[in-house]
């Protein structure tokens, strides 16, 4: 259990940017999910907690002692990376065994530890396996057994769950939670799986260009994303681009095309904003339902196409002359051909509102082309 | 033409390990396959064994209707794309392109004539003079992909191409990387732990677990329709019941499940068999009923009455818990938006459409067996 703090940390690799002016605390006990494309910061500041890089600038505290200057292995830190691969000639049991031998520990405890490990892993049997001689997901379960077993009481695990096939990697975010949660660990979990964080985490940190952009609970950062970059980030999402009107104290947001949604929002008549609506929050129903359904936000569309990704489909919608995203779970029947007559149900407080002056042009997520 | 077929084929590694078991499929030429299932379950033993890095304990492979155990490497015209790139950073993206064919000893000019267009064909040709290091990873893994083209390999091997990518990219990588096999007439056999990538890429899907193969088909038919409890278990999330046949019609068996009887779809199991109803949680339709109704026997729903154990909120989801009568516990996934709110206690009916609910024979080693992975 240990508390940690880092204080204007930065970090360039010559003239590159890894981190800037990183200002965290994260509580005994907290998990802490960060949340960021490639290149973000994630894996930097991880490294630094660790102690595997030293900060350009700034401190890190544990339990408000400076620990900057100490080396990686005396700040009993627990950790996943991809380059801290398993030792090749050591076996399974040897690797998750290492922390304990080093430290001179009595084994009694921590092979029981590895053992329950082991189980709870699904990696029973593998013991006397070396590191080429197991799966890909393997290896990554035992460097996460290797991670706890270590002792450590500050766990630091960058995708530690990233080779795992979506069944056991679900089963594991739960039981990874309760593992820290059961052992009181203080734990930072990098992802690029926005559902990831969200279900292990306490808190979720989101980096951009080497900077934390929000931090906040889990439903904080779904609900009231401080950004269109944050938005676009948690999910697929549609925009609407228009302009604030305020009719009798409600608020709208109008298009050039003639759409007017009723939004949530303290803007100003005449401002120029855009609506962000995540895809799971567009309701799809058929044409012959729209006199029954309830919503702030009753529009006539139609389905462009659709396509089934496992519990969802993903929906393309035209309304008006907007192409809208929506994501319905597979029991509903609703309409689904091309061209089917629909309408959408939008409530106000699921569009996500940003003005458009504050919001800088290159904000607007660069893509990579492909 | 490049026709596979796997014809009983096991690996065992050391003595005990069976690490793929009795293989048997056939891919067809042109075909996109993904080969998904738990980790340690033998997709990437399978995917060696193509390549040839490793031979069958037992069975044979045949490429057309060539037997693959005494052909080497180099001669089984593949070419593998991984997540960790193995292109060499020493040499510019055009040099790595063109040792495929050089090692071929391809003269001067044909040499040219493939790099030119492989890179073009992956949208490569202004970065060939570059270093690897300059490059983003969707830029390395295109590499990757042009040697494969320049290399005039006919079938494609990856092992999680796409797993070093950011989701956006991702996407858009599969749909580039599904035209350009197309595009190309290469045949693919694509791992992958993202389900939704397996069903947005490929042609068919196979299904693998504990070295066997469970299912092969198109990806709605593993959702919709899927042939077997594991399927229904790892692709996607179901519940099971378990009920004895008492009536079969043509398109509907009636199956008891505690007191209560059920329509599910007809599946050819006899009357009196018992079975396993194993249903999607997106497919549960949940109702409230009053206390009266509870004890009612319900005709007019194909249901099961049930009690609310707990309501919990996931992200994009509700998801209900709910005990039924015969003290079973499922779980149904609503919309987060569905403006019905469901409490402890709550009396419900669960129910369920006879379409989406699939009938198997319970197995003989136990429901919990039949799901390990
Ligand atoms: N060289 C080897 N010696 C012993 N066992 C091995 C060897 N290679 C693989 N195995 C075992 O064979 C089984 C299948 O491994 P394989 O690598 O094919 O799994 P996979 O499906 O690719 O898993 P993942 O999704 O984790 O990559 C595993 O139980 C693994 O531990
Ligand atoms: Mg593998």
């Amino acid at each position: 259990m240990v508390k940690v703090k880092l204080k204007d940390v930065t970090k360039y690799f010559g003239k590159d940017r890894g981190v800037e002016n990183i200002n965290l605390s994260i509580d005994d006990g907290e998990y802490l999910a960060v949340l960021g494309v490639t290149g973000a910061g994630k894996t930097t500041t991880l490294y630094l907690i660790a102690g595997l890089l030293s900060p350009s600038n700034g401190c890190i505290l544990f339990d408000d002692k400076d620990v900057t200057k100490l080396p990686a292995e005396d700040r009993n830190v627990g950790f996943v990376f991809e380059e801290y691969n398993l030792f090749p000639r050591m076996n399974v049991e040897s690797n998750v065994l290492f922390g304990p031998i080093v430290k001179a520990l009595d084994l009694t405890d921590s092979r029981q530890i590895a053992r329950e490990m082991f189980s709870l892993l699904n990696i029973v049997g593998k013991e006397q396996n070396f590191p080429d001689e197991i799966s890909g997901g393997q290896k990554q379960r035992v460097a996460l057994a290797r991670a706890i077993v270590s002792n450590a009481n500050l766990l630091v695990m960058d995708d530690p769950l990233r080779a795992l096939d979506a069944k056991i990697r679900e089963i594991l975010q739960v039981e990874l939670r309760k593992l820290v949660k059961d052992l009181g660990l203080t734990c930072i979990h990098a992802t690029h799986d926005t559902h990831e964080a969200m279900r292990v985490a306490d808190r979720i940190a989101v980096f951009k260009d080497g900077e934390i952009v929000q931090i906040g609970t889990p439903e904080e950062v779904y609900n009231h994303p401080i950004s269109l970059y944050v938005a676009n980030f948690l999910g697929e999402s549609s925009q609407i681009e228009g302009e604030i009107v305020i009719e009798n104290n409600e608020s709208f947001l109008k298009n050039s095309s003639g759409l007017r949604l009723k939004i949530d929002t303290n803007l100003k008549t005449g401002t120029k904003a855009i609506a962000l609506v995540p895809a799971e929050l567009v309701n799809v129903f058929d044409i012959s339902e729209k006199d029954k359904i309830n919503y702030d936000n009753v529009i006539d569309a139609q389905i462009i196409s659709s396509k089934c990704i496992g519990e969802f489909y993903e929906i393309d919608i035209k309304m008006h002359d907007l192409t809208i995203k929506s994501k319905e779970l597979i029991g509903r029947k609703i309409p689904l051909k091309e061209r089917s007559k629909i309408v959408c149900g939008i409530d106000k407080d699921d569009f996500r509102i940003f003005p458009i002056e504050e919001e800088e042009s290159n904000d607007q997520e660069k893509t990579t082309k492909i | 033409m490049s026709e596979i077929h796997f014809q009983h084929v096991t690996k065992i590694f050391g003595r005990k390990v069976e690490a793929v078991k009795d293989l048997s499929f056939i891919i067809e030429d042109g075909e996109y396959i993904s080969l998904i299932g738990p980790s340690g379950c033998g997709k990437t033993t399978t995917l060696r064994l193509l390549a040839g890095t490793i031979l069958p304990t037992r069975g044979r492979i045949f490429f057309d209707n060539t037997a693959m155990e005494n052909i080497s490497i180099q001669d089984r015209n593949i070419g593998f794309v991984f997540q960790h790139f193995a292109i060499f950073p020493h040499m510019s993206i055009w040099e790595n392109v063109a040792y495929g064919p050089s090692v071929r000893g391809k003269s001067k000019k044909d040499i040219e004539h493939l790099v030119e267009k492989a890179l073009k064909s992956l949208q490569l040709s202004d970065k060939a003079e570059l270093y690897p290091i300059s490059l983003s990873a969707p830029d390395w893994q295109k590499t990757a992909l042009a040697r494969v083209l320049a290399s005039e390999s006919r079938i494609l091997l990856l092992d999680e191409p796409l797993g070093a990518l950011d989701q956006k990219i991702r996407e858009e990588f599969q749909v580039f990387l599904r035209n350009l096999v197309k595009k190309e007439r290469l045949t693919a056999i694509h791992v992958t732990h993202d389900q939704a990538e397996a069903l947005t890429i490929s042609d068919r899907v196979v299904v693998m677990n504990k070295g066997q193969l469970v299912q092969i088909g198109a990806p709605t038919d593993l959702i919709f329709t899927p042939s077997n409890i594991f399927t229904s278990f790892f692709v996607g999330e179901s519940d099971f019941l378990v009920g004895v046949v008492v009536d079969d019609r043509e398109k509907y068996s009636e199956v008891k499940v505690g007191n209560n009887i059920i329509k599910v779809s007809n599946m050819g199991i006899e009357r009196g068999k018992r079975v396993v109803v194993a249903i999607r949680r997106e497919f549960f339709q949940i109702e409230k009923v009053s206390v009266e109704d509870k004890t009612r026997q319900d005709s007019k729903h194909n249901s099961l009455p049930g009690v609310v154990i707990q309501e919990q909120f996931l992200g994009l989801l509700k998801r209900i818990k709910i005990k039924l009568e015969n003290q079973q516990i499922i779980e149904a996934k609503i919309h987060a938006k569905n403006p019905i709110h469901f409490k402890e206690h709550d009396n419900v009916r669960v129910i369920i459409d006879p379409d989406s609910a699939r009938s198997f024979s319970y197995p003989k080693e136990g429901i919990v067996s039949a799901l390990e992975m």
